[in-house]
């Protein structure tokens, strides 16, 4: 089901929202040998795809998972700002915990990001030449030509 | 072969065959073999692209996107969210699995015939000789030395150690080199999929497929089903055209047992069993990484080449998994800067998989959404699960893993030895402290004697309507607890053969 114009596609400052959650749940420079994170790889344009190619059941599922990951802060630390707003320690508290909560779909907010994240940056030659990997695609993924992404290293 | 591009204009397709078959996977592809080489003229509708339209991809998002069902986040309901794994695309899930073959253990066999009232309606006998064709026509043979990789070794070692009977799998390819690229479609064509075989065989032998062609209902006359009617896909903003196929002998579905049930449904039958949609059986699994200090590359290697059905009759089928990077990354526990730390070490872990011969009925209907798939492991089948994961984080340390991800919420994400693993013992029978994907389903339009308790008689035409017939694993009465491709097939051919009134010529 295409979910093209339709009024469940996630407005423009949840899509900026969620490219930025995406950055955090696979960062950039945190590992030498899987240095690639979403902050080096087009993922605005992945997530524009992905809105536009995946069923509605989905997409509204990681609209609900931005929301609840955003305002986080307020309702569990009782602080006035978005999931954003908190400096990088404070982030990884905020997953952690996330991570460990007794509730079911608590815990599963952050994979839902990591796996979206996953299938942007894992996917392209560049990230998948720097962990080694063969056969890889000579040409950047249709979501990502134009955008100036890394092509087959 | 024609899809949505080449009928762009028109406001109806109309043909007509002999038989009219929905779906172009396992059973329909194989039916639509059978049928052609008996001298039948045949239509297949497929929902899905043809994939050889396309160069192949090594990214499993532009796959997932091209050829697998809702982008293969179709999702099962219950107390947790479970993946349903599907194709959709000519060929099917064949076109995307992990090319393993087995033929329906003999157990499973002689339970269908004492139990579920199949006495002398699939002779065993007539299946082998079927079974031996398809061995043949499909290059069923063992994963060779020279292309099982270390994922795949390393799984056979760690199970020689603690004792537990192992065998690389049977796979259906042909000159396979390794590229461990299955589920995204073989790029080196060396699968034997549905797609590169079966198919292309129907359609030289006169088949017309129609791609991007949803079917939506059953034409019916009187009491009996007189064709299919669909849509094709959108191209470019204009809505496909209406497909209408007819058929002067029969329909045979074959979507498998998600969506010939909800064609069933669409089209008025089942309602005097109301078994339709209802007593979906699954294989339920759930992957384990055992990380090495030797590189594993699981990157290089046949798939799935490596398997163990030594605990079989504990209802656990143990296998390798090749995983795409993407798909192994979002594996992996750690979030943020320790999932980043796992991906560094992607080159030295192996990801093996326990597959469950599950006891849960699900269902299958329409929602709110689309289609609605609901699943439920019992307790009984997740103490199985939790059994086959200890089992496995065993056979990892027997390997020489210096740790292991269990991968249940919990037990600590990595664990050293065995006795960090004393958790797994006290975790509930919780579906929600797993992470499983569900593939192989089956059951959602039983076949039986009688109208009341089934859904297709044993001529595999439904009870309710004449000239219709399901030839997928939807009639099947249980799961196997074996991967069921060759089953499929197996069965699809043996109805086609009935409906053809004699058997096909074996290539």
């Amino acid at each position: 089901m295409s979910a093209a114009g339709s009024w469940w596609l996630p407005f423009e400052f949840e899509r900026r929202w969620l490219v930025e959650l995406l950055a955090v749940v696979v960062p950039s420079g945190a590992d030498p040998r899987a240095r690639f994170g979403a902050a080096d790889v087009p993922a605005r344009a992945f997530v524009d795809d992905l809105l536009v190619s995946a069923p509605l059941e989905f997409v509204l599922g990681l609209r609900g998972c931005v929301w609840v990951l955003m305002l986080c802060p307020v309702f569990c630390g009782a602080r006035f700002t978005t999931f954003l707003g908190l400096t990088p320690a404070e982030r990884l508290r905020v997953l952690s915990a996330l991570r460990e909560s007794p509730s079911y779909v608590v815990r599963e907010l952050p994979l839902l990001l990591k796996m979206v994240a996953c299938l942007a940056v894992c996917g392209l030659p560049e990230v998948q030449g720097s962990l080694d990997l063969e056969p890889r695609d000579a040409t950047l993924p249709e979501w990502a030509q134009g955008t100036g992404a890394g092509g087959a290293p | 072969m024609l899809d949505a591009g080449d009928v762009v204009g028109r406001d109806v397709v109309d043909d007509v065959a002999d038989v009219v078959i929905v779906g172009s996977g396992a059973a329909g592809a194989t039916a639509a073999r059978v049928l052609v080489d008996a001298g039948l003229d045949v239509i297949v509708l497929e929902e899905g692209p043809d994939p050889r339209r396309h160069a192949l991809r090594s990214d499993m998002y532009t796959s997932m996107k091209r050829t697998w069902r809702g982008l293969g986040m179709q999702a099962a309901e219950g107390r947790a969210f479970t993946p349903v794994l599907q194709g959709r695309c000519v060929g099917g899930t064949t076109f995307v699995n992990g090319a393993i073959i087995h033929r329906m253990p003999e157990v499973v066999h002689r339970a269908w015939e004492a139990e579920h009232g199949l006495a002398g309606v699939l002779p065993y006998a007539e299946l082998e000789r079927i079974w031996d064709t398809l061995d043949r026509e499909l290059s069923v043979a063992p994963a060779p030395e020279e292309v099982l990789g270390e994922n795949n070794r390393l799984l056979r070692e760690g199970l020689h150690r603690l004792g537990v009977t192992g065998n690389e799998i049977r796979r259906n390819v042909r000159g396979c080199r390794g590229s461990a690229h299955c589920n995204q479609g073989c790029p080196t064509g060396a699968k034997q999929s549905m797609t590169v075989t079966y198919v292309p065989r129907a359609v030289a032998g006169g088949a017309r497929v129609y791609a991007e062609c949803e079917a939506t209902r059953v034409m019916v006359s009187g009491a009996r089903a007189t064709g299919v009617v669909g849509r094709f896909a959108s191209r470019g903003g204009a809505r496909g055209p209406a497909m209408r196929a007819r058929a002067r002998r029969a329909v045979l579905l074959a979507a498998s047992a998600i969506q010939t049930p909800l064609l069933l449904a669409a089209s008025g039958v089942g309602r005097r069993s109301g078994l339709v949609g209802a007593r979906l059986q699954a294989h339920p699994g759930a992957g384990v990484v055992a990380v090495f200090d030797r590189p594993v590359r699981p990157w290089f290697g046949a798939t799935q080449g490596y398997e163990s059905t030594h605990y079989y009759a504990e209802r656990m089928k143990f296998e390798a998994v090749g995983m795409p990077l993407e798909f192994a990354a979002a594996r992996f526990p750690g979030v943020g800067p320790a999932g980043m730390r796992e991906l560094g070490e992607h080159a030295h872990t192996a990801i093996w998989g326990v597959q469950v011969r599950a006891r849960a009925h699900g269902s299958v209907g329409r929602g709110l959404f689309g289609t609605r798939v609901r699943y439920d492991m019992t307790d009984d089948d997740l103490q199985v699960l939790r059994l086959g994961i200890r089992r496995l984080c065993e056979v990892g340390f027997a390997a020489g893993a210096r740790e292991v991800w269990p991968g249940v919420h919990g037990v600590p994400e990595a664990i050293r030895s065995l006795d960090e693993l004393a958790p797994l013992e006290r975790i509930p029978p919780d579906p929600r402290r797993f992470h499983c994907i569900m593939a192989h389903l089956f059951g959602t339009a039983v076949m039986g004697r009688h109208a009341s308790t089934s859904v297709v008689a044993p001529s595999f035409e439904t009870h309710e309507l004449a000239g219709l017939h399901v030839v997928d694993s939807s009639v099947f009465p249980t799961n196997l607890g074996v991967n069921p491709q060759h089953t499929i097939c197996s069965i699809a051919w043996l109805a086609a053969e009935r409906l053809a009134g004699r058997r096909a010529h074996a290539s």
